[in-house]
């Protein structure tokens, strides 16, 4: 045994530790100290500055924007395309030949660049676009919406965007767990006549829990971390109503207030942890009453 | 009504639905492709018609204008080597601390695995690549995208060497075998599945990121693909020919892998996305 250990050397974990370590856990330590210092693009000297990064973060009002901003746009996308996708998967859960053809239509967005579908849609949004021209044509001829400049509008045509190239990839996690439930139990419920609504409600949808697990906290969490969409169609604007935590940390550090935008990514951090770690552990408890 | 007349009836409704709703899907698709072949002044109206004269050079033009062929290249270079260094070094971490259990390993696979949720802090990554001085290179992006996708690709190799029974590895080194010639011709060719997932998930996300490039690259040489279609795209923003048919060149790689290999990557994404 002792001699087998020996073939097993430390030294092969390394070069992954050394790469983790210094690209990514440092980083993220070095955040914690960056946030108290004064770093920018004018000064040479970093100093420290104690809390007061945290000070002008807190009375910062783009920073209150961008916070309700981030939440309303996570959980716009993930109830719709949690939606959509369990929508789609129960549609898809069944042997056609066409079926296949849907399913490849269906997740195609999400081989797509966000940079690539955001474009698609400044088309289609766009104040001559595609969705103005298609609503005059059905009726309502004095349409004229700004869809990205009109700030009451302009975060729900972002959530429709997200909503359009995020669901391919839980609509086949939820099409997995519904292929998953053994056919010996639908058959059951069928012979004692079960409608197809009480098969959904008491069968089929207790039955994909864990898939709700996972894809509402994988939906939310990469929801918290948008960036290239709202960057690409709105980039923030119009003034800063669409603002949220990665564009605004981009703004700063394109500004060169370094340590302003390591404060800001301190709390998106902390705030993404926040809630990722409770929801997973409220939906894992649900998950077992079940 | 008999139960096959039901049967077809709940068949024909069903794609009926899918059809409508396939179509949010297909006419944005439509769209881009319909006025990449047209003159700027009919592309400008953003309707659904077929072209008057089609116009084929545009492609030629993207091509050359939004140097695509350079963007292709490093978006190549830069997903390659870090799935390269992931793998490399992920398969060798993985396979230590799946055979040892100590202490050490079970604090450094915690420590991996803090890695899954955190998401990594962009700015200060800039001022440790500064102070190496690697910000801005191919190496520093590179050695960034692998940090990232470690966590990940120790946690599916962990799991998987804990399946491979011991004995097959000490059977060869009874046999005289050197560690690492053992790791390379028995544990490694067992690794595949993973390293095809792996794969994947890297290829997809580093192929399409947007965000990191943005901190990471600052010569325009260097440039990935979504980096080149934003440059193209801020200069001829209103000539909606070119920018559509840079679009449909930029993703036609990503397009025709998954023309191949559809299932390959539906089953890697989807697999990474319940592992992650």
């Amino acid at each position: 045994m002792r001699q087998s250990l020996k073939s097993y050397p430390y030294y092969f974990i390394l070069p992954a530790f050394f790469i983790y370590f210094i690209f990514y856990i440092f980083p993220t330590l070095l955040g914690f100290l960056l946030s108290f210092t004064n770093w920018n693009s004018y000064g040479k000297q970093i100093s420290f500055i104690g809390l007061l990064q945290f000070k002008r973060l807190f009375f910062d009002e783009i920073m209150w924007i961008a916070f309700k901003n981030t939440i309303k746009y996570s959980i716009g996308t993930a109830f719709f395309q949690n939606l959509l996708a369990l929508i789609l998967a129960l549609l898809l859960n069944n042997k056609y030949k066409i079926t296949n053809y849907f399913r490849s239509i269906f997740f195609f967005p999400c081989i797509l660049s966000p940079v690539i579908v955001s474009y698609v849609f400044s088309g289609i949004y766009h104040p001559q676009g595609l969705l103005n021209q298609s609503l005059r044509k059905i009726g309502f001829f004095n349409i004229n919406i700004q869809w990205l400049a009109n700030p009451n509008v302009s975060m729900y045509a972002i959530i429709f965007v997200a909503v359009w190239f995020g669901t391919g990839i839980l609509m086949m996690i939820y099409l997995a767990a519904l292929q998953g439930i053994p056919q010996e139990i639908i058959e059951a419920a069928t012979i004692d006549r079960a409608s197809s609504w009480q098969l959904l409600i008491r069968i089929k949808l207790p039955m994909v829990s864990p898939a709700f697990t996972i894809n509402i906290v994988y939906s939310l969490i990469a929801s918290l971390k948008v960036f290239a969409v709202v960057f690409l169609l709105t980039n923030g604007g119009p003034g800063s109503t669409t603002e949220v935590f990665n564009t605004f940390i981009f703004k700063e550090f394109t500004q060169g207030r370094y340590g302003y935008a390591t404060a800001i990514g301190l709390v998106t951090f902390l705030f993404i942890c926040l809630v990722a770690i409770p929801v997973m552990l409220i939906l894992k408890k649900r998950e077992l009453e079940i | 009504m008999s139960y096959t007349s039901r049967h077809l009836k709940k068949a024909i409704t069903i794609n009926v639905i899918l059809m409508f709703l396939s179509l949010i899907v297909l006419v944005p698709l439509w769209m881009i492709v319909i006025n990449s072949f047209k003159d700027p002044g009919a592309a400008g109206s953003l309707n659904l018609h077929f072209p008057s004269a089609w116009q084929f050079q545009n492609y030629y033009y993207v091509f050359i204008e939004g140097k695509l062929l350079r963007a292709f290249l490093n978006s190549c270079f830069i997903t390659f080597s870090s799935v390269f260094i992931v793998l490399s070094t992920g398969s060798l971490a993985s396979f230590i601390i799946s055979r040892r259990k100590s202490i050490l390993t079970n604090i450094l696979f915690i420590f991996f695995l803090f890695g899954l949720v955190a998401p990594p802090q962009i700015v200060p990554t800039v001022k440790v690549l500064q102070t190496i001085g690697i910000h801005g290179t191919y190496a520093g992006i590179i050695l960034f995208y692998s940090g990232v996708f470690l966590p990940f690709a120790v946690l599916l190799m962990t799991g998987f060497i804990r399946s491979v029974p011991r004995e097959i590895d000490e059977s060869a080194i009874v046999d005289g075998c050197k560690t690492y010639y053992m790791f390379i011709k028995i544990i490694v060719p067992l690794l595949k599945p993973i390293f095809a997932t792996t794969l994947v998930l890297i290829f997809m996300f580093v192929w399409n990121d947007f965000n990191y490039p943005l901190y990471l690259l600052r010569n325009s040489r260097m440039w990935t693909m979504p980096m080149s279609v934003f440059n193209f795209t801020s200069a001829y923003g209103n000539l909606w020919n070119y920018v559509f048919a840079d679009l449909i060149m930029a993703s036609m790689p990503i397009i025709i892998v998954y023309f191949f290999a559809q299932n390959f990557i539906i089953s890697g994404l989807t697999s990474g996305a319940i592992k992650g």
